[in-house]
């Protein structure tokens, strides 16, 4: 059979774990089709697609397959944001029980859009850092933090801080001179911007999920050998739960980072988290408000979490 | 690999050496490649492309500090500056010639370019210079070297571009500007020294009045400064103590010239046209040479370019300062015929891997890629700045070319220091930062 | 790339000059409109910088308008390609100047020709292009992540400048064709010579 040569494109920078696992998948899929499809990675959004157009950069073909960022694609269909449902899922175990009952809608979804997914990681658990020590909810009015998109603003702001949103360029220096004083993330990115330089404490929010998925143009997709595509098929499924492993493994290394470098992990009190998610459930009535068809799925997943 | 490559130089030089817009060469260029050797919906790739890097949020300092500079162009703030500085610069050897060297380091800690820097200086003192009958020679040649310190000295576009492409932090370079700036500030106003003592009839007899100026007159003519530094107090002060970004600082600059321009009533509506109208010319020619640099960076990583001239430039296994004369002799050739941006777009996904694993830091890299952009702006036949004396002096590109090399070989000489020296740009930042 | 003399010559006649001239009053608008957009990501930026300072004394001022990024990024782009009818009619847009300053008048007549057909094709396909992917938005109904804001209009106004600057590339290269000056360095700022 000929060869196939596909590109990848990842907007994150090289040397993040989910281009890492995207490698890790590319040498798998070339030895297990006997380097008759080889995969291209392109890190750092070199091939010039931002988050937000990967998915239909892989939909119109300009590339043959994207690690995406399922929540930046809410502006083709606001179902992607599901995971995004502030304080609904509190751990990765939970994100994996979420997905049984998320991932046939995924599925669905990216195929509207011309796409077949062929494997999902989580981002790492999310954190608020701050320059204080919190300890009732009144100490979080008012502080300037800084959120990556619409959806952590407006759960940052339900909380009491005041969110920013402003580009990752921009953030270091305003940190550093004042212009926010927090910043809301997870604890990759705050390696990444070196947050010790600036904040001093580290609170485990968790207040929302996120994941990446791999998908293949389907043109392109149907294009491949049947064999080769079960041999692909396999070699995704085969991968997944040690992709998440690794997800865990550099959140956890990622922390123990931080801490080496002077910031401290302050625990939240049962009794504050459940006011944390108090006030922020205006922010999730407003989500299935705008996004109805993400009610049933939440409800089956709360479902299977009380029979479990 | 070879027809790619082949591919790019034969579109890219053919079509500029045809006399198309360098946008519009970059653009075609980018095209035709991707028609060449991809399968790729060209309709469907391009507007993509074209959208995203026109709304790319990263760049939006760029058109306010077009702006604020257009305010400075068109405003009596440069006129000021120039008396205010005339009588301390009278007490160096060289005299007046220092008002470039000055003039350009304080114009490059309020504005972000370099083309900016030079024609506002170069507007207020090349007049002056020439009419107090100083040599052209030294006085074209000294603007167009220290109008390159528009970006080296903080803030600047280009290491706002830099910082964006190599995912590095936009304050450590700001802070690692300031001293190879100084720095090259002085060499170039030691280098003026050198040459008016070498030869005195380079300064006009009746300069030397200015040495016995009484020391009320020096102190009084500070009170002209006070513009200059209220615009640095806006920019530097806003964005240093945390009431704006980096670029949001930009917009307070463009407040503050207004508000200089304003009590210097010199602002009628006529002249608020010229501003605005000028804001919008630069835009665009700034804008649309971005945008073909930007596409074709990306399709020639689409196609592997940059993968594999690194892997050729491994393969030749240089040593560290090799390695970097090699680039400085790649970015001088390169320079001629791209302009700043382009290069930076284009070559660091290639080169940064390289430099990085000789050993530099990316800081440092930063200030290299700053000081070879510099170049690119004063090395014919593509230099913006050449163009902008051109516009205030009527002289040939061939001229403003031959009196700036003196300037030029200092510059070269300056890099190699630094790759020598590379703490004279991290000190700073690894103090101040950590 | 002086054009000094431009001014002594009669004003050219016929239909190539009248689309010239009908370009050069598109480009016109399209140039305020992008001064409108500079002027318009500056006020922007300055009411999130104001918002951001207020909002640490006062609890009601919120701290942004939440959408100054993403859309001071939209004008800026807006701004970039409206004004660049106008500015390539100036004479401003930069190019390598050493054959188009040559003293043999055909050669450059025949490079201007040239570069304008290459020109009118880029920009025009540029604009097709658009045209296209701003109506796939509208279909898809996609709007941005940031604020939910419809993608097909920041799409249709860069969309609009693109057309500005084919115009004005059509009807250069027809003023090449028919011999007509093609820089109009009276049209847009004054310089710095005055
Ligand atoms: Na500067
Ligand atoms: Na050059």
């Amino acid at each position: 059979a000929a060869e196939t040569n596909l590109r990848l494109s990842d907007v994150l920078p090289e040397g993040n774990f989910m281009v890492e696992n995207a490698r890790t998948f590319a040498d798998a899929v070339s030895e297990a089709t006997d380097g008759e499809v080889t995969i291209t990675v392109n890190a750092a959004g070199s091939l010039g697609f931002k988050g937000p157009d990967q998915l239909g950069a892989v939909r119109d073909g300009l590339v043959d397959m994207a690690d995406i960022n399922i929540s930046q694609q809410v502006g083709s269909n606001p179902l992607f944001g599901a995971e995004g449902v502030p304080f609904l899922v509190s751990s990765m175990e939970d994100l994996k029980a979420y997905h049984e009952v998320l991932r046939p809608e995924f599925e669905a979804l990216f195929e509207q859009h011309n796409q077949k997914l062929l494997y999902m990681v989580p981002s790492p658990a999310q954190y608020v850092y701050l320059k204080v020590e919190v300890d009732s909810i009144d100490d979080f009015e008012g502080i300037p933090v800084r959120g990556a998109d619409k959806n952590t603003v407006d759960i940052i702001s339900s909380i009491g801080m005041d969110g920013v949103v402003m580009p990752w360029g921009e953030l270091l220096p305003a940190l550093a001179s004042g212009r926010v004083d927090g910043v809301a993330t997870s604890a990759t990115s705050g390696v990444d911007g070196r947050f010790w330089e600036f904040l001093d404490y580290i609170y485990a929010t968790n207040h929302t999920w996120g994941s990446n998925a791999v998908t293949i143009n389907m043109d392109t997709w149907n294009s491949i050998s049947e064999e080769d595509r079960a041999a692909i098929e396999n070699v995704a499924a085969e991968l997944e739960p040690s992709f998440w492993e690794v997800s865990r493994e550099s959140d956890l290394q990622s922390i123990r980072t931080m801490e080496a470098e002077g910031m401290t992990m302050v625990p939240l009190s049962d009794e504050l988290m459940d006011e944390i998610g108090a006030r922020a459930k205006t922010v999730q009535d407003a989500f299935f408000e705008r996004v109805p068809a993400a009610k049933p799925i939440a409800d089956a997943f709360i479902q299977s979490k009380t029979d479990g | 690999m070879g027809a790619i490559v082949s591919g790019l130089f034969g579109l890219l030089f053919g079509t500029l050496a045809a006399g198309a817009w360098i946008g519009i060469a970059l653009l075609s260029t980018a095209i035709g490649l991707t028609f060449l050797f991809t399968s790729i919906p060209i309709d469907r790739l391009f507007p993509q492309y074209i959208f995203n890097i026109l709304t790319t949020p990263d760049l939006v300092a760029l058109p306010l500090f077009i702006l604020m500079g257009e305010f400075l162009f068109r405003t009596k703030i440069s006129e000021a500056l120039f008396s205010g500085l005339a009588p301390w610069a009278g007490l160096l050897p060289g005299r007046l010639l220092h008002v470039n060297i000055i003039g350009c380091s304080i114009f490059a800690a309020i504005s972000g370019s370099s083309a900016a820097t030079t024609q506002v200086v170069g507007r207020m003192t090349l007049k002056e210079l020439l009419s107090r009958g100083y040599s052209p020679e030294l006085a074209i040649g000294s603007l167009a070297g220290a109008g390159t310190l528009g970006f080296l000295i903080p803030p600047s576009t280009v290491m706002i571009m830099y910082g964006v492409l190599a995912n590095e932090s936009v304050l450590r370079l700001f802070t690692a500007g300031f001293l190879p700036g100084l720095l090259l500030a002085s060499t170039f106003g030691a280098y003026i020294m050198i040459r008016s003592a070498m030869k005195p009839s380079l300064i006009p007899e009746g300069e030397r009045a200015l040495r016995h100026m009484p020391l009320r007159a020096r102190i009084e003519a500070l009170r002209d400064l006070a513009p200059a530094l209220f615009l640095i107090l806006c920019v530097l002060g806003s964005m240093y103590g945390g009431i704006a970004t980096p670029s949001e600082a930009a917009a307070l600059g463009v407040v503050g010239a207004f508000f200089v321009a304003l009590h210097q009533r010199c602002l009628s509506l006529r002249v608020l046209r010229d501003i605005v109208l000028g804001a919008v010319q630069t835009c665009s020619v700034m804008g649309i040479i971005i945008l073909g640099a930007s596409v074709l960076g990306n399709v020639t990583s689409t196609l592997g370019i940059p993968a594999a001239v690194a892997n050729f430039v491994t393969a030749l296994d240089l040593s560290p300062i090799l390695l970097i004369l090699a680039l400085i002799g790649l970015y001088l050739i390169l320079g001629t015929a791209l302009e700043g941006f382009s290069m930076i777009a284009t070559t660091l996904p290639v080169v940064l891997p390289l430099v990085e694993a000789a050993g530099f830091d990316k800081v440092w890299f930063g200030i290299f890629m700053v000081l070879v952009v510099e170049m690119a702006q004063i090395t014919p036949p593509v230099a913006f700045n050449f163009a902008v004396i051109q516009n205030i002096t009527g002289r040939s590109t061939g001229y403003i070319a031959r009196v700036t090399f003196p300037f030029l070989v200092i510059m070269i000489l300056f890099v190699i220091l630094l790759a020598v020296f590379p703490q004279i740009v991290t000190i700073l930042p690894d103090m101040l930062l950590g | 790339m002086s054009n000094g003399s431009i001014d002594t010559l009669p004003e050219p006649r016929g239909p190539a000059a009248a689309l010239q001239r009908a370009a050069d009053v598109v480009s016109l608008f399209g140039a305020w409109a992008a001064g409108l957009c500079i002027v318009g990501l500056t006020l922007l930026v300055l009411t999130d910088i104001l918002l951001a300072f207020f909002s640490k004394y006062l609890s009601f001022v919120p701290s942004g308008t939440g959408v100054g990024w993403e859309y001071s990024a939209y004008l800026m782009g807006a701004a970039f390609l409206l004004g660049s009818g106008m500015t390539l009619r100036a004479g401003l847009q930069l190019r390598v100047e050493l054959i188009m300053s040559s003293r043999h008048a055909l050669r450059v007549r025949v490079l201007e020709i040239f570069s304008a057909t290459l020109g009118s094709i880029v920009s025009g396909s540029m604009t097709i292009w658009l045209l296209e992917f701003t109506l796939r938005t509208h279909r898809y109904g996609e709007v941005s992540q940031e604020s939910f804001t419809p993608l097909w209009i920041p799409q249709a106004v860069l969309t609009l400048g693109a057309g500005v600057l084919a115009f004005q590339m059509i009807a250069r290269l027809i003023s090449a064709i028919a011999g007509h000056p093609l820089n109009d360095p009276k049209l847009g700022a004054a310089s710095a010579i005055e």
